[in-house]
């Protein structure tokens, strides 16, 4: 079973902070870490390759410091890692991602399975998954939360939709989104942390010119869609002190709610 | 080759799981004086004890510095937890890999790895401490074995250990140490100790009965033993002073946080000077301790081993660089840092404890004074 995993490297938190004056992503004190759904994406596939052998490749696609959740994922026992890097990916809406790292699985032309996190904690679009599946033509489970049964030719997993869960069967290869309810993520092995960091590690760097990409594909220039704007909302709320005996005051806050067309 | 930063990366790996693993349990193997024998199982699965054991024998054969960045974060949460790793990172292992036969090495050295042998290091004995030169368990040549006896107090899982390094005089008179294995005829633990901090160290006394440990075991006999013995204390004692590091680090960072929240007539503690005062006051302390630990850490140059006047200065300034910054630390908590409902309490009765943890610090001013009065000016 050759497995491939999509790893995000994301900023450890879900409370993003803004700085209002640049409109940049406040780093500072703020770790980076390979996006939560996407531990159980490696985590789902160690667990497939323990029972049925084969080997796991994980691809992050992000700045030369990603290659922090590529070793990461070998120190969880990923057989090898590719990381996506050039200046002319960054800025990539979904489309573009799915785009480029379609063309990476298309590099290794050989794989039975590709699992994605369901959506990365600073995006949380949930897109790049069926984006990559459309792209390469293979079928896909979204959200998935149990699998029942896989082996080298099919897959029939639970699939967790809002009433319940539904189950789904298909053939591979596909292409699966997991969430975090599917499995308990393991800690990485300081061991192998350590052998990810030496240069004869299984790691590979890719570019475009390695994905046979043009620039004008991939990055900002290849997306179909363009961040004009980011902020933090700000709430100005304010209370106000109703006054009077019961009567009165529920009188005022009715006139209140008509002004302002809530009733 | 673009790769990551080891150090980086295994620090990163660690804090995360210390969180999850290590310290919401750390409390409760205080409170019931508990050896926490699930964190070495832990430890071996994750590939860690084996950090330092050469890769022929399975492990890693990374050095002391790795070590201690490890040794760091975990004592962030839990001290005693640190120096039980410690102690299989940093002390018997390595005398194992230096001064024993093949057959010895492929004995112990992988089974440490998977964590089925773990290791206590044994020196103090009830009426010896500081002294090591008057260290009264003795052992007596028999043929092809040696014939132990004597008692050790203290010992750091001495009631978990499957091996002891043994510290002890041999019937030649000299200082050495050999390996007793905790199935010996003869060997048993005895009473365990109840200290003030450090209550997850599993700490107990071991006595030896006539127990007959073969030759290959012996490590270190004879002139000049003493000597090598010496130099590996040099490298214990930057793990033990990286611990400390971490337990003042904890008790530090939880203050600032504090200091933040709690308000004192509408303003935050740390509006107010006399505590930021004191708060600069820990965290220059806190830089010191941790340039002085890293540095010693990373400092190879007496065959590998940091030199004893650096090793002794970084455990000096950290062990009694931690009781002052723990005890600051509850200051800033007031009434409440001194509750067993925080951790402030526990941390200051842990640093207290690392003040005697592999020799008192006043003994290592001695070495360095003995090491200034020699030196040319
Ligand atoms: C938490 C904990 C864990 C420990 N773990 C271990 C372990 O794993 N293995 C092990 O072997 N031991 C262990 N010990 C024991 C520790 O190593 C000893 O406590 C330490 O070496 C001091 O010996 P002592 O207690 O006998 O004190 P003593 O030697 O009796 O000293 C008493 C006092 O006299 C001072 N003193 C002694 N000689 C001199 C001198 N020449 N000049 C000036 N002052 C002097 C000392 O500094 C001390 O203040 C542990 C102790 C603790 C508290």
């Amino acid at each position: 079973m050759e497995t491939i995993v999509m790893i995000k490297q994301v900023p450890d938190t879900t409370e993003i902070r803004i700085d209002p004056s640049t409109g940049n992503l406040i780093r500072e004190g703020i770790e980076s870490i390979i996006n939560p759904d996407d531990r159980h994406a490696i985590e789902a596939a160690l667990q497939i390759k323990e029972k049925l052998g084969g080997s796991i490749i994980a691809i992050c696609m992000g700045p030369s410091q990603a290659i922090d959740a590529i070793s990461e994922a070998l120190g969880f026992g990923v057989d090898r890692g590719i990381l996506l890097t050039d200046k002319c990916f960054a800025g990539a809406d979904t489309w573009a991602t799915s785009f480029t790292l379609g063309r990476a699985v298309e590099k290794i032309n050989n794989y039975d399975l590709i699992i994605c996190g369901q959506q990365a904690i600073d995006g949380d679009t949930a897109q790049v998954g069926p984006q990559l599946a459309e792209y390469l033509h293979i079928p896909q489970i979204t959200y998935v939360k149990g699998i029942k049964e896989i082996t080298e030719k099919k897959i029939v997993a639970k699939r967790l939709v809002e009433s319940g869960y539904e189950i789904i069967g298909c053939g591979l290869p596909a292409l699966l989104t997991v969430v975090r309810e599917l499995n308990k993520t393991r800690f990485p092995r300081f061991d192998w942390l350590i052998d990810a960091c030496n240069k004869r590690a299984p790691i590979e760097i890719w570019n475009a010119a390695d994905l046979g990409v043009k620039a004008y594909q991939v990055g900002l220039q290849g997306s179909f869609t363009n961040v004009i704007s980011t902020y933090t909302p700000t709430f100005k709320r304010r209370g106000e002190i109703l006054e009077g005996d019961s009567q009165r005051m529920v009188e005022d806050l009715l006139t209140r709610l008509e002004e302002n067309h809530l009733v | 080759m673009l790769r990551s930063n080891v150090e980086e990366l295994i620090k990163k790996c660690a804090i995360r799981f210390v969180d999850s693993q290590i310290r919401p349990l750390a409390r409760k193997w205080d409170e019931n004086k508990q050896y926490p024998l699930e964190n070495m199982k832990k430890f071996a699965e994750l590939g860690l004890l084996g950090l330092r054991i050469p890769k022929q024998y399975g492990g890693s054969g990374r050095g002391l510095f790795d070590a201690v960045i490890v040794l760091e974060q975990i004592a962030k949460a839990d001290a005693s937890t640190a120096v039980n790793l410690h102690v299989q990172l940093n002390a018997s292992p390595l005398y194992i890999m230096l001064y024993s036969g093949e057959e010895v090495k492929k004995k112990f050295l992988p089974a440490l790895v998977s964590g089925k042998v773990l290791f206590s290091m044994a020196q103090t004995e009830p009426e010896v401490g500081s002294n090591l030169t008057e260290l009264r368990t003795l052992a007596r040549s028999e043929g092809s074995h040696y014939v132990v006896n004597g008692t050790k107090s203290m010992i750091t899982m001495g009631a978990n250990a499957d091996v002891h390094l043994v510290y002890l005089r041999f019937d030649d008179d000299s200082i050495g140490c050999l390996l007793l294995e905790k199935d010996t005829e003869g060997f048993s633990v005895g009473k365990s100790e109840d200290f003030l901090g450090m209550r997850g160290l599993g700490s107990a006394e071991l006595v030896f009965q006539d127990c007959q440990v073969p030759e290959e075991n012996v490590l270190l006999k004879g002139p000049g033993s003493l000597r090598k013995m010496l130099t590996m204390f040099n490298g214990t004692r930057v793990g033990l002073a990286s611990i400390s590091l971490g337990i003042a680090e904890a008790a530090f960072e939880e203050a600032l946080r504090y200091s933040k929240l709690r308000t004192v007539s509408g303003k935050p503690l740390i509006a107010l000077q006399g505590l930021q005062w004191k708060l600069a006051d820990m965290a220059v302390n806190v830089e010191a301790m941790k340039h002085l630990v890293y540095s010693a850490a990373q400092d190879t140059k007496l065959n590998g081993f940091p030199d004893q006047f650096t090793s002794s200065a970084a455990r000096i300034v950290a062990s009694e660089g931690a009781v002052k910054i723990t005890n600051m630390a509850m200051d800033i908590f007031g009434g409440y840092g001194y509750s067993k409902e925080l951790s402030i309490e526990r941390y200051l009765r842990d640093a207290r404890g690392m003040i005697y943890v592999g020799g008192t610090t006043d003994i290592l001013r001695n070495a360095i004074g003995a090491y200034l009065y020699k030196k040319n000016v």
